[in-house]
């Protein structure tokens, strides 16, 4: 009846205008449901990015960033110029490298295994004991690290020398030698166990069927994994692997942080950390935001090729 | 039914075998830390602890927790992550459900608006100088605001959402309801398994975050990781408590079970919550990776 009394709209666009108005006065609260989630996006996603201008500009706090005087490339010049920026950036791939190498792989083997044990009381346990140090934080797992490493007083140099395989105790703390396999030891030793469960997961999911007439057909225990459970959970693992190739370029600042030091900057000094150290401690904004920002661009770029390539040598795919 | 008869083979042996030393590494570190916090320095002597504690004694531990210092940053911690806990599950859950409701005008914007922030970010220094530019530098919101909504956190919320049967809400509609009561009297009740899981998810990461109180704080306000930090890394042991009590306890405590025994202290509370809540918590893994 209201039909009738209102004019009915003439033109196609009109008509969406007021087909929205009626489904906005009726539906109203949805948006306003929208408005915290969407205000806070706004503020601290979307302003933020705002200042990404910051890195081609000379800021100084004090003119702001709609004042501060452009400099085009010159941040960027500078950060490429500083003659740690090459081993700052191989740093960082190495690192990222590294981890995807040996931390990738790992919890899947450990899910492998896990879903091979036969009492399910045995494997919950287990879960809930290789999930634990994924709660502990970076400043104790460093800390621990320190005192199980340490050169005197340390465990594993106590247990090495009295077994005889070195003579002195090594230095593993703060050394370029040793830097790499601490950090993504760690980072393994933390994390394996939560990064498996996504696989688990996955593999709780495959039929049962096909192993058992693997089993008719005589295929043992390692020919089963191999060719049911791994092509099983092939597409958790592509997705996982794409988006841990996006990662590449961001180590976990805060545990390098704790772990570094002048001494093994050469190994250990990253990008997130010269941003850190070049923006909170120095205060020299401008260079700091071109490097972040040169980060994620490679971080983006790496996404893209990863998740393209993915596509095109199967279905699965992020984007 | 009958229970298929196990054959343990070799294969088997090896498995269980290699799991179990896994198992032992994983808890080794932290055995060792809590045998060095309750061992007598007297009977240490330098010595590394390999696994049992050299002696017994609860000083240590007991000088840690009377400090007041602690509990102080302690508080502050626990503030920050129960207060965003609850932040994150309102605004995130208020995201979550219109992008539930087939139909909704406007979702495929707003999704595309939070889809962005997943793959391309401020950075650490222009997040640091919006904050600052708002004035929240050193309050209690530069805390729990800014993490409160994540785009990954909206999509799964989104997803079990859309899981829970429309019938239901389609009959409370009927009925006269709106939205808003669907959402507080339907939804939400039926998604305690994710409210529990995020909740942990949240609280576990602003306890084991130390960088943002450290730029975001000023000392006092800090959490307990960043005090942390201070103390073990950088060395500052006396800052825990009145190290005149340290002559009182004469040498059967030293910096190394004080450390030890720090750790012990701040490492317990969430490995004692984590039992707890591990029932959720794989369920709710579970939902996240059927996101994926």
């Amino acid at each position: 009846m209201t039909d009738m009394q209102n004019a009915l709209p003439r033109t196609d666009a009109q008509r969406k205008r007021a087909s929205f108005f009626n489904y906005f006065r009726k539906n109203w609260i949805l948006y306003a449901m929208c408005i915290p989630g969407l205000t806070v996006l706004l503020l601290f996603r979307y302003l933020p990015m705002y200042g990404i201008l910051i890195a081609f500009k000379k800021y100084s706090v004090k003119t702001g960033i709609f004042a501060s005087p452009w400099v085009g490339l010159k941040n960027f010049r500078s950060f490429f110029r500083d003659p740690f920026a090459f081993r700052i950036i191989s740093n960082t791939f190495k690192l990222g490298f590294y981890s995807l190498l040996f931390g990738f792989p790992a919890p899947i083997i450990l899910a492998l295994m896990l879903n091979e044990v036969h009492s399910s009381k045995t494997k919950r346990i287990m879960q809930t004991i290789s999930y634990m140090p994924h709660f502990i934080s970076s400043v104790i797992i460093v800390s621990i690290l320190n005192d199980i490493f340490a050169t005197t007083g340390g465990p594993v140099n106590a247990a090495l020398m009295s077994l005889g395989l070195t003579e002195k105790p090594i230095t593993f703390i703060q050394t370029n030698r040793w830097f790499r396999t601490l950090y993504i030891g760690s980072d393994i030793w933390a994390n394996v166990g939560y990064s498996s469960i996504i696989y688990l997961a996955a593999m709780t999911g495959l039929n049962p069927e096909l192993y058992e007439s693997a089993d008719l057909d005589g295929a043992n225990r390692l020919q089963q994994i191999w060719h049911i459970t791994l092509p099983g959970i092939r597409p958790t693992i592509t997705i996982l692997f794409i988006l841990a190739v996006g990662r590449i370029m961001g180590n976990d600042q805060q545990k390098i942080l704790l772990m570094y030091s002048a001494q093994n900057y050469a190994t250990a000094d990253v990008l997130s950390t010269y941003v850190y150290r070049l923006g909170i401690e120095g205060a020299n904004f401008g260079v700091s935001t071109a490097a972040g920002l040169f980060s994620n661009l490679v971080g983006l770029v790496f996404l893209l090729i990863t998740n393209f390539i993915s596509r095109k040598l199967s279905d699965t795919s992020l984007l | 039914m009958r229970k298929k008869r196990i054959r343990f083979r070799l294969f088997d042996v090896i498995n269980l075998s290699l799991l179990t030393i896994m198992m032992l590494i994983f808890l080794w570190p932290l055995v060792i830390t809590f045998s060095t916090a309750v061992s007598n320095n007297l009977e240490l002597g330098g010595q590394p602890v390999f696994l049992l504690p050299k002696g017994f004694t609860l000083e240590s531990i007991k000088y840690v927790l009377s400090s007041s210092v602690v509990w102080q940053y302690y508080g502050n911690t626990i503030l920050y992550a129960g207060l965003g806990c609850v932040i994150m599950l309102i605004t995130t859950s208020l995201a979550a459900y219109p992008l539930s409701i087939p139909g909704f005008r406007g979702k495929k914007l707003i999704t595309v608006l939070y889809t962005i922030t997943m793959f391309f970010g401020g950075g650490l220094i222009p997040t640091y100088l919006t904050i600052r530019s708002l004035g929240m530098i050193d309050t209690l919101w530069a805390m729990v605001i800014p993490t409160a909504v994540g785009a990954y956190n909206v999509f799964v919320f989104k997803t079990f959402f859309m899981g829970i049967p429309s019938s239901l809400s389609e009959s409370a509609f009927l009925d006269g309801a709106g939205h808003g009561q669907v959402l507080l009297r339907i939804i939400l009740p039926l998604s305690k398994a994710l409210l529990a899981t995020f909740a942990l998810f949240h609280v576990v990461s602003v306890w084991n975050n130390y960088l943002n109180s450290t730029i975001y704080m000023s000392g006092e306000r800090q959490t307990i990781q960043a005090f942390l930090r201070n103390i073990l890394i950088n060395g500052r042991t006396s800052e825990l408590n009145d190290p005149t009590k340290l002559f009182e306890l004469e040498q059967t405590v030293s910096s190394r079970t004080i450390r030890a025994s720090t750790v012990f202290v701040v490492m317990v509370p969430i490995l004692c919550v984590y039992p707890f809540v591990q029932k959720y918590f794989a369920q709710g893994v579970l939902v996240g990776s059927i996101k994926a």
